[in-house]
């Protein structure tokens, strides 16, 4: 999520042209992005430059809901629609589903939102319980946070863990005592948006750390290219959390791009921007992966034949370049 | 019934040794207790049919078989047969499938929607039906328009024609919607008329099924674009 915006361009880092020739033929998984907010564009792009499957964990969207049942549609169109949106760009698309830690502090609708979670956390599409944790590190947020906690170990489900903006490395901290002390195995916890800060102590204590390629507010390539360098590729994961923020949908093909020019192996990049994702998120209970390979239609088995969405798994291209709209 | 027991012969031929023992399992609970057994069972089952779940399986079309089962894979229609195992009075009954209904994934719904014309008390399913034409999922819309008998056996004229002018839109294929000539009607055709205009100006192609259906009551207009179209049937040359 982002929730500041600070335009200096200078943080940026230099401008460098993106150079995909590196990446060629190489295949991604972003694990954290939240394709409701984003654009058929994207989708292509995302399609083009390799990324096979996506996760999108159940998130803020912006707009405080007020009522459970927006709540309810929220989670149908992401095993429902965007799985769908997903499938015609031949993207593989999965969710976590979870009672987001801004919106745990409104604690009547809180409530009822818990009641409902059971009825989609078994769905086809559904990985995991996320994203949750902790935001303004209230004891609403805690109580969520816990409740939810017991829900993944009840149903042996991967937990996608939001870590706070504000107090960053206290939150994170506390975000994996407390998923120790309900007793789950720290490799069934991905703890994102980490940072320099919080790295050590997450690989130290077993968990898996995914980090967000997000200008401005959480990290630049250039630093995670430095991270990789120090903390090697074990349980360490990117994703672009791209949302309805400026952000990058093409942050996982792009860091793995600077990561290759930067002289770190295929293998390294390979498990940081595809294989940990897949193993952390237990993907493979859900599909095989052998089929990742194969070019996704809509439907494998029977559909579109005859029928307007093109094969390949593309659906048209709009020429951008030219003003006539046909 | 005849058909079930089919449909169950069919489905179980299917299914590995475990997988079969599985499904007898969810058979004996949900005819103690459907309504405390079934949503697990109708949700998990893609996770425990996880070997045959995507074989494809078609059977034998026949008229006392409410389903048209082809190229269906094993998980729907595994899916399909465990909701007809469903039996309640009407409200319980209705509150019961309209929460699958609410609470699906995709597909689910293309289970749900498969199975139309194999629940009780078929009347109250047709508001549901026509929810579902409005569905924008390509395999959600395709389980009702295509080869299922539950639209043409009881929309209203009006429900139909919208049913057969979005098969267009969407680009189903057109030929598997279930009882197409039987319910071919002068109001639908106005409407495919209306529809080859727009195409006729806008220069993108016309669907040759689109002739088949309006051909008995084309207009002026609408016979001189048919002139102008390659490729028709010696029927459809007849009309010109």
């Amino acid at each position: 999520m982002c929730t500041e915006l600070n335009r200096d361009l200078a943080s940026m880092g230099r401008p460098m042209p993106l150079d995909f020739e590196l990446i060629k033929g190489m295949k991604f998984v972003d694990p954290h992005i939240h394709m409701v907010s984003r654009t058929t564009d994207d989708y292509q792009a995302l399609f083009d430059a390799g990324v096979l499957l996506l996760i999108e964990p159940a998130f803020w969207v912006g707009q405080p809901r007020t009522g459970i049942d927006t709540f309810k549609d929220y989670y149908s169109s992401l095993i429902g629609w965007e799985r769908f949106r997903a499938s015609q760009f031949g993207i593989r698309h999965f969710c976590t589903i979870g009672l987001n830690s801004r919106e745990a502090n409104n604690e009547a609708l809180a409530e009822q939102v818990m009641e409902i979670l059971p009825h989609f956390i078994y769905k086809e599409g559904v990985l995991g319980i996320g994203e949750i944790g902790y935001d303004d590190q209230t004891s609403a947020e805690d109580k969520y946070y816990r409740a939810q906690l017991e829900l993944a170990k009840e149903a042996g489900l991967p937990v996608q863990v939001h870590t706070p903006h504000r107090d960053k490395t206290k939150g994170t901290t506390r975000s994996m005592d407390v998923a120790i002390e309900h007793g789950l195995d720290p490799k069934t916890v991905i703890i994102d948006h980490n940072s320099e800060e919080t790295v050590k102590e997450v690989l130290d204590r077993g968990f898996y750390a995914g980090f967000t390629i997000y200008p401005f507010t959480k990290m630049g390539n250039e630093r995670m290219v430095e991270i990789v360098k120090e903390y090697g590729s074990e349980r360490i994961m990117v994703n672009s959390a791209a949302d309805w923020g400026i952000s990058d949908p093409l942050a996982v093909p792009k860091t793995a791009a600077l990561m290759a020019q930067h002289g770190i192996s295929k293998e390294d990049i390979e498990k940081v921007c595809f294989q940990n994702a897949l193993d952390a998120f237990q993907v493979s209970n859900h599909m095989n992966l052998g089929d990742l390979d194969k070019t996704y239609f809509a439907d494998p088995n029977e559909k579109f034949e005859g029928n307007t969405i093109l094969r390949g798994g593309q659906q048209p291209r709009l020429n951008k370049d030219s003003i006539i709209i046909s | 019934m005849e058909w079930k027991e089919n449909v169950r012969n069919t489905l179980f031929e299917l299914l590995t040794a475990e997988d079969k023992s599985y499904l007898v399992e969810c058979e004996q609970s949900i005819a103690e207790n459907y309504s405390s057994s079934f949503v697990k069972f109708f949700s998990s089952l893609s996770r425990k049919l996880n070997t045959s779940k995507d074989k494809l399986v078609s059977m034998v079309q026949e008229d006392d078989n409410p389903l048209i089962v082809e190229h269906w894979t094993v998980l729907r229609l595994a899916r399909v047969y465990l909701l007809s195992l469903i039996q309640d009075q009407q409200e319980p009954y209705f509150t019961f499938l309209e929460k699958l209904f609410n609470y699906s994934d995709m597909q689910e719904l293309v289970a749900l929607y498969s199975a139309l014309n194999i629940y009780q008390f078929p009347k109250i399913w047709i508001d549901r039906c026509q929810e579902g034409i409005r569905n924008n999922i390509g395999p959600v819309q395709e389980a009702i328009m295509e080869q299922n008998k539950f639209p043409a056996n009881y929309l209203s004229e009006e429900a139909w024609n919208q049913l057969v002018l979005k098969s267009f839109f969407t680009g189903k294929d057109i030929k598997k919607i279930y009882g197409l000539y039987e319910r071919n009607n002068v109001n639908l055709a106005n409407s495919i008329v209306d529809y080859i205009y727009e195409r006729d100006s806008a220069k993108r192609e016309i669907h040759p099924m689109l002739w088949e259906l309006a051909k008995d009551h084309l207009p002026p207009r609408a016979v001189e674009i048919l002139k102008q179209q390659k490729n028709l049937s010696p029927e459809l040359l007849e009309k010109i």
